[in-house]
């Protein structure tokens, strides 16, 4: 993946939420706890993000956890780990370049 | 299914009805449960409804690209708490209805998956359209042959009732291919704001 390409929301927030096995329905949910209900993703937009994103071997299917045994779960994989640290770094520097800019005017 | 769970004896309604724009569909099944007719099962055009309380439910339908996306979406649809309604359809469709108490929901949530939907869709809707107008080709090149006898035949009555439904499929289905389209442009076009 090209370092300057930017995450679109959903595929952040997918691979933030992997960083533990969910099933589908569970990666909704966290999303949406995590967003404070801002973000809600559909099940269509879910499982064709998940199709991309196990394609590209960013997450895979992994043992579903003892709660869920009968659905499949996801989980970020080692790539998919530096994908989305590479996207927090490069939020990072959004954050603290537009601090400094709007500081920079204010003065 | 829960759309009847608080009905003892609910009523059941046959409605036949035939949509080539799915949000046409989806708005007039909304419809249908605002008004306490919360939709339960289809085969190809014929729709069935059981009786609820108005304004309890919403109703969401998307085109899945196959079967099996179809199973695993459903499957999410129904963790969320979702009934999927059933469907006797030769494409992937996918029908949900959901008691408003536990909130709005999507099928497809973000411009990305909407146009995606939609263009599976139109694409299924070109190879419809593309039959039709090889279909009305066929029997213009065939007609004069058909008439060269004196009295009427029953191919004479087979070749005017096919015309008939091709031009018919041909006269509703070129403005609704052209609005989806259109549709789907504007999905594009919004993508691309936050793409860009």
């Amino acid at each position: 993946m090209n370092s300057n390409t930017a995450l679109t929301e959903t595929v952040f927030y997918i691979l933030l939420t992997l960083t533990k096995p969910l099933h589908g329905y569970g990666i909704m949910q966290e999303i949406s706890a995590l967003t404070n209900k801002r973000l809600n993703l559909g099940a269509g937009t879910l499982y064709g993000a998940l199709k991309n994103l196990q394609k590209k071997g960013w997450i895979s299917e992994v043992d579903s956890p003892p709660d869920v045994r009968d659905k499949r779960a996801y989980l970020i994989t080692t790539e998919g780990r530096d994908i989305l640290n590479a996207e927090i770094d490069r939020l990072g520097e959004l954050i603290t370049n537009a601090h400094t800019v709007l500081k920079g005017e204010e003065q | 299914m829960n759309a009847n769970k608080t009905d003892t004896h609910p009523q059941i309604k046959r409605v036949f009805r035939a949509f080539y724009d799915p949000a046409k569909e989806e708005a007039w099944l909304q419809n249908m449960a605002d008004q306490g007719w919360a939709f339960e099962r289809a085969t190809n055009a014929l729709y069935v409804f059981r009786q609820c309380t108005p304004n309890t439910y919403i109703v969401k339908s998307a085109l899945a690209e196959n079967f099996e996306e179809k199973a695993h979406v459903e499957e999410m649809l129904a963790d969320s708490g979702a009934t999927i309604c059933q469907i006797k359809n030769p494409f992937p469709w996918i029908y949900a209805i959901r008691d408003k108490s536990l909130g709005d929901f999507e099928i497809n949530s973000t411009a990305d998956s909407k146009a995606h939907s939609d263009a599976l869709w139109l694409k299924r809707m070109r190879t419809i359209l593309i039959m039709v107008i090889v279909l009305i080709a066929m029997i213009l090149i065939g007609t004069p042959g058909v008439f060269y006898g004196n009295k009427m035949e029953w191919t004479d009555f087979l070749v005017g009732f096919a015309t008939g439904l091709a031009i018919f499929s041909l006269v509703f289905m070129l403005p609704v291919y052209l609005k989806i389209r259109k549709r789907l442009k504007g999905y594009k076009d919004d993508s691309d704001i936050y793409a860009a």
